[in-house]
């Protein structure tokens, strides 16, 4: 059923979701043990809190939106692709059953010769970076970051935090990032490996 | 009674889990290594195919003439133009690219889980790992079964392997 509900409500739902962990739902979770522990062993607990509480900031958000972004470029660029080649094709039709040579011959072949150049181009570099394939990739990272907050928000809840605690999940924010990167140029996956490799996080 | 009281793990659990794994290794992520491959087989295909036609399309467009007895630059610009346009939609149109994306993240996460058992079967401290009961349920339902489900697919494995058949089901149930 769910799949059948339409883009706008879905996307309306994550928001929705989402908002309700924007809400700091911690706090309210932490105060009194950050407080109870304060007094069982001073100063050093709130500060570990704060700092595991610092790490993810707003990674998930962050990660939705650059693959909502490169989401719709695939579409953007797939219709872009198709409708001016379909418009060049058809112009090269024309040019070759128009009567008479002249004017009119020479602007419609040039054009079509154009809007080829074109859609090549764009075509190129649209296959170079697979829009969809980037796509994927943030939605995967958005599962997965978001799979770390609910574990970190669980270790909040339980009890408050250590140094170990503080440095694994940096360094699974870490790996992550090298998983999935954000930029396109220069850090971006390789599209087309040689050999099928799982993906590593 | 024994066996119950170390934190809710036994040899009965950690052979079941050993045999999942396995079970995991040898046919899930073999599946998704041959399923990868031949996705990124026609993705990489596909890439190279869309913008040659579209070059030719370019090319040829250029000597498009009028229609005297038989014109070739015609019957090509209009055939390789159109052919890129139904290669570029089914490239990117049928998402080949998210298709071979998501397989990779599969085998990741069968790896993980491979991972986080190994890891976890390793500690010799009973104490110390995460409670038996608790980390079955978890890789169970991780595959997308009940924790009976788990017990029957690492009997199964088990005497397909004492009487030297192939496995035929898969650890995963869930894609």
């Amino acid at each position: 059923m769910p799949l059948l509900v339409p883009k706008r409500s879905t996307r309306n739902s994550f928001q929705e979701t989402n908002g309700s962990t924007d809400t700091y739902p911690f706090e309210e979770n932490v105060k009194p043990k950050t407080l109870y522990d304060e007094s069982l062993r001073n100063l050093n607990t709130p500060n570990t809190t704060t700092k595991f509480l610092a790490i993810l900031s707003d990674r998930v958000e962050m990660h939705h939106n650059v693959g909502e972004q490169r989401d719709n470029g695939n579409t953007l660029l797939l219709n872009s692709i198709n409708m001016i080649t379909l418009s060049a094709v058809t112009m090269s039709g024309l040019a070759a059953t128009c009567p008479g040579s002249g004017a009119p011959l020479l602007a419609l072949k040039l054009s079509s010769t154009l809007l080829f150049c074109a859609a090549t181009g764009l075509l190129l570099v649209m296959n170079k970076i697979q829009p969809s394939q980037l796509a994927e990739e943030q939605r995967n990272a958005t599962r997965l970051f978001k799979c770390l907050q609910t574990k970190m928000e669980v270790t909040v809840a339980l009890g408050s935090p250590s140094e170990e605690d503080v440095n694994d999940v940096i360094e699974k924010v870490l790996a992550l990032d090298r998983a999935y990167p954000l930029p396109l140029l220069g850090a971006m996956l390789e599209k087309f490996p040689e050999k099928f490799e799982p993906a590593v996080w | 009674m024994e066996e119950e009281l170390m934190n809710g793990w036994s040899k009965e659990l950690e052979m079941e889990l050993r045999e999942v794994v396995e079970v995991a290794k040898t046919k899930d992520f073999e599946d998704y290594e041959r399923l990868g491959n031949k996705v990124l087989k026609i993705s990489k295909s596909l890439a190279i195919l869309g913008p040659f036609l579209m070059g030719i399309a370019t090319i040829v467009s250029v000597f498009v003439d009028k229609v005297g007895s038989w014109s070739w630059t015609y019957l090509v610009t209009l055939l390789a133009g159109s052919l890129a346009a139904v290669v570029n939609s089914v490239e990117h149109g049928g998402q080949v690219g998210m298709v071979f994306e998501m397989y990779r993240f599969c085998g990741g996460f069968l790896r993980l889980l491979e991972e986080t058992v190994e890891v976890t079967l390793e500690e010799k401290d009973k104490e110390k790992r995460e409670n038996g009961e608790v980390f079955e349920n978890k890789v169970a339902m991780q595959l997308g079964r009940s924790g009976f489900q788990l017990r029957e697919l690492a009997s199964k494995s088990a005497s397909y392997r004492r009487e030297g058949i192939a496995m035929d089901e898969f650890a995963s149930k869930l894609f």
